[in-house]
């Protein structure tokens, strides 16, 4: 049998414990099968960068056609708004499509992320790990001060200052309010430390960014605190 | 499990729905991980398998946010999640037991001479054009399959349309097409070394 086909068969574990031991003497002293078992690893490293790196460039160009489709509806709203203006009394025209460019444009890309098994259309992560987990805490920010029975409290109004200024890309701004959140209010600190942190990763400062995730303490939110252990683990 | 109702709470587009199904999924965690019993008593720890849980649940649930995935009554959804971790374990078994030959070989010269490291976008774009034309779309499709889904040879040959046999020497043969090339080419080689140590 080949150097790859028993490589596959020990790393599937379909070997007998005494085969496996055979096995493993072997790469001790045989210098040919040690080069072969380093060009194996070499090559399953190649084969998954490379189906990694296909996958956000396509997810990368998907996003940037979604962004187009998004722009040109946008368009298309304004001037049927103003059109509803002047002529009011006519029937609503229908909701805006796809032009058919766009439509074209996509069809073909959408078809290669078809191609890519669904096992893995999310499993490679976004590029930001931070992005997901600070989404989710926004929306769940804006979500409960809108809320009928969370009456306004000064701290979410704070926080959600800070989250505004996040949003519009005020990183460096956003950054002290955190802070300033962080040392006051025990009940917001680990989404503040977490959306501090993004602010800093989208600055380049992952270094940093790292050091405000590893802060965090279990006994402040165990929940959030799982998801970060995974984000940190992810970005070193 | 009531799965329906998991996959209505997962399928809700309302965070909080989302929320209340993955706290569903996550109390039988136990019984979705009984499954894969052997192997995950050998190689994972506690804490390993409870981060392989929580990191395919999430995978399941992103599948269903952009509408990849199709119900199809009873059992659909634990069949599907029993699939994303038993792939996941699979590749993770084998990275432990690659970690492990690597360690035995380690002795040997030659062995751990990082000379490049991935350096530019244009030089892996370069790596990447030269293994696609001369690797060939076949057996890409195949170590793909293989070695970064995950998949075993019975399940590439089903998917592929293939004898078992006949899967078994072509991912062989197209794993050694791959080896040659990184043999051959430096340039490769010292890119997927870098990677290595990344």
């Amino acid at each position: 049998m080949k150097y790859t086909e028993i490589i596959d068969k020990y790393l599937d574990g379909k070997m007998t414990s005494q085969e496996e031991a055979a096995f493993e003497a072997q790469a001790k002293t045989d210098r040919d099968l040690a080069k072969e078992i380093e060009l194996h690893q070499l090559a399953i490293v190649g084969i998954q960068y490379i189906q990694e790196t296909r996958y956000q460039e396509t997810k990368v160009r998907v996003e940037a056609l979604v962004r187009e489709v998004e722009a040109e509806q946008s368009t298309h709203l304004v001037v049927e708004e103003s059109n509803n203006d002047v002529v009011r009394n006519e029937p609503k025209p229908p909701p805006p499509v796809i032009p058919i460019w766009i439509r074209h444009k996509l069809l073909p890309i959408a078809a290669m992320l078809l191609l890519i098994p669904t096992i893995y259309f999310i499993a490679v992560s976004y590029s930001n790990p931070l992005k997901e987990t600070s989404v989710a805490l926004i929306k769940h920010y804006e979500g409960t001060t809108q809320g009928e029975d969370n009456p306004d409290k000064p701290e979410k109004t704070v926080l959600l200052d800070a989250i505004d200024l996040f949003k519009q890309g005020k990183y460096k701004e956003a950054i002290p309010v955190f802070d300033g959140i962080i040392s006051e209010n025990v009940a917001d600190k680990p989404s503040a430390q977490i959306l501090k942190a993004d602010a800093l990763y989208r600055q380049g400062k992952k270094a940093e960014a790292l050091h405000v995730l590893k802060s965090i303490k279990k006994e402040d939110d165990s929940t959030l605190y799982e998801n970060v252990q995974k984000i940190i683990k992810k970005m070193e | 499990m009531d799965e329906q109702r998991i996959y209505e709470l997962l399928s809700s587009d309302n965070l909080d729905k989302e929320n209340e199904g993955m706290e569903m999924l996550i109390q039988h965690k136990e019984y979705l991980m009984q499954k894969h019993g052997r192997q995950m008593q050998n190689y994972f720890d506690e804490r390993e398998k409870h981060e392989i849980f929580i990191e395919k649940t999430q995978t399941l649930l992103e599948i269903i946010r952009v509408d990849n995935f199709e119900w199809r009554g009873k059992s659909s959804l634990e069949r599907f999640l029993f699939t994303l971790i038993y792939r996941k374990i699979q590749n993770e078994v084998r990275k432990k037991r690659m970690n492990r030959l690597v360690e035995i070989t380690r002795k040997h010269e030659n062995q751990t001479s990082i000379t490049d490291k991935p350096s530019s976008e244009k030089k892996w774009a370069e790596i990447s054009r030269f293994i696609d034309q001369r690797l060939g779309k076949t057996c890409e499709k195949v170590l793909i399959m293989r070695y970064y889904e995950g998949m075993q040879l019975d399940e590439i040959a089903e998917e592929m349309g293939l004898k078992y046999g006949t899967t078994k020497n072509n991912s062989a043969k197209c794993m050694n097409k791959l080896k040659q090339l990184i043999k051959e080419n430096p340039n490769v080689r010292d890119y997927f070394r870098g990677l290595l140590e990344d």
